[in-house]
């Protein structure tokens, strides 16, 4: 089975992958920062009993994970692959996940609010990606009331989420507007319409997504993100028009030679490994540079591949930053395709 | 208070920042915090608390009385919800609705959801009901009505106005 991030999606020269996460509380049990151990325990069992019967209807294999039982880097490593959140493995008291097999659903157990259902697509996808989630949503809302209120909506723990309880996302690649320094001013565009934008971590990744949760419907917050994002794609793509144009042997030149760093480097820091696999995928999308074999041409596994979790889960067990460059090195070395010259 | 990067506007913005377990108090203005975000992402939760807690500090009379008020549910108060933020259960949110009202249209820019509702709740579900009698919502209504005068936002004055008069006539309680 194809993981989400291997198959093919709209737009996926500047979008890596959308994402729907809904969050929602069970009606019997007080919200995650109320609840004792025990009642914790409890109500993570009762999830987890009913749930197990969900992967026949879906036709989607769960991995149950619970957060007391896996080791440290296991619960970073699926951070890094952002298939839990950084507030499920830091939480204080039991918590848990459910992933699916392709990695396109998880479900959060006991984080902020009892459930976050999360669902994942390739490219820009939203539709897709809700679809997962809202079916999810539906079979679980069979098993376990939900606590709602016919004014607000779906209550959470924190007002901020409270009413759809549904927060959108898109992951952007976006060298030429990073590379231009345009992105502060993009931030102030499109906060107007009440969409946010944050750096993922090195290699030119933002995410952009919905900050209000009530008022609009499913549809309208995925519709309004979605304008957004063709906005930063349309200028995305003329920046990266522009700037090829005017310096067509010099762009060619810096995504070669940054193939050739990765390709023969001994030692690699994540930040540079993330900002030339960067521009890896500048000369992919613009065809510069062209991957040999079959199947999806994108430089993300990689970019997830060389997180310092994944290192040393490979390695099987702890490096330090001199082996963990290292190993980074060797990694890229041996997963990064050959070209067609 | 004037913002602690640029020295020169008004801080509108509190939060509460702990490293290591040694806390720092910050003010903000808007402009600087935005900056701020692609440095270090503000932590979410203090942030909101510090909005609504520096709200709560504007009505410093009102803030006397509401903080005793306690969810009978998960027994969480009012001054718990404004130092962090987070609500403890689904009754708190009809047990404070009448003081977080303002401040979820303020978050929200909206107080009514229009989106999906639950496929399954409304046979298993009764809703519970505000813990508050009648008579104590009103009192908070007459509250929240004397700082609508004193703001002079007369638009939100008269409807909860109505408010209370409808609350009133339910109750058979003489106007």
């Amino acid at each position: 089975m194809l993981k989400w991030y291997e198959e093919t999606g709209d737009n996926e020269d500047i979008v890596i992958s959308s994402r729907v996460r809904l969050a929602r509380n069970l009606s019997k049990y007080p919200f995650p920062v109320r609840l004792s151990k025990e009642q914790a325990r409890e109500l993570i069992e009762e999830l987890k009993a009913k749930l197990a019967g969900l992967d026949e209807e879906e036709g989607r294999s769960y991995h149950y994970l619970s957060m007391d039982s896996i080791s440290d880097t296991d619960k970073v490593a699926l951070t890094e692959r952002h298939l839990v959140s950084e507030a499920l493995i830091t939480k204080q008291g039991p918590a848990a996940a459910m992933v699916s097999e392709d990695e396109s659903v998880s479900i959060l157990l006991n984080e902020e609010d009892h459930l976050r259902i999360q669902a994942f697509a390739g490219g820009m996808n939203l539709d897709k990606a809700w679809k997962l989630a809202d079916k999810l949503d539906n079979a679980i809302n069979k098993c376990f009331p939900y606590a709602y209120h016919e004014k607000l909506g779906y209550l959470t723990s924190f007002p901020t989420n409270v009413g759809t309880g549904l927060r959108v996302s898109f992951m952007l690649h976006l060298p030429a507007i990073a590379g231009t320094k345009r992105l502060a001013g993009i931030a102030s565009d499109i906060g107007r319409f009440g969409v946010s934008i944050r750096g993922s971590g090195a290699g030119n990744l933002y995410q952009i997504y919905n900050q209000k949760t009530l008022g609009q419907t499913e549809q309208e917050i995925m519709q309004n993100l979605t304008t957004i994002a063709y906005q930063i794609i349309k200028q995305e793509r003329k920046l990266r028009k522009k700037i090829t144009q005017e310096n067509l042997v010099g762009i060619e030149d810096t995504v070669f030679r940054s193939y050739g760093i990765l390709k023969y480097c001994k030692t690699l820091e994540i930040e540079e490994g993330m900002n030339l696999l960067s521009d890896i995928q500048f000369g992919l999308s613009g065809g510069f540079l062209k991957f040999e074999g079959q199947g999806k041409k994108s430089v993300y596994p990689l970019m997830m591949g060389i997180q310092p979790a994944h290192l040393q889960r490979l390695a099987g067990k702890p490096l330090d930053k001199v082996k963990r460059d290292r190993c980074r090195a060797d990694y890229i070395r041996e997963h990064l395709p050959e070209l067609i010259i | 208070m004037l913002c602690e990067k640029c020295h020169e506007r008004e801080a509108t913005i509190f939060y509460t920042e702990i490293i290591n377990g040694v806390k720092n108090e910050h003010s903000l203005c808007s402009e600087c915090a935005k900056d701020m975000e692609f440095v270090d992402e503000l932590p979410f939760a203090e942030l909101l608390a510090g909005i609504l807690g520096a709200y709560a500090v504007e009505s410093e009379k009102k803030e006397d009385t509401m903080e005793q008020v306690v969810c009978p549910t998960c027994k969480l108060s009012y001054r718990d919800f404004i130092s962090q933020g987070v609500l403890g259960c689904e009754d708190c949110y009809n047990v404070f609705e009448p003081l977080i009202e303002g401040n979820i249209k303020k978050i929200q820019g909206n107080n009514i959801h229009t989106g999906k509702k639950p496929l399954y709740n409304n046979m298993t579900m009764a809703k519970p009901q505000a813990e508050y009698s009648i008579i104590e919502e009103i009192q908070i209504l007459k509250e929240k009505l004397n700082e609508a005068l004193r703001e002079e936002d007369y638009e939100e004055a008269a409807s909860l106005r109505d408010e209370i008069r409808a609350l009133r006539e339910r109750d058979g309680i003489d106007a």
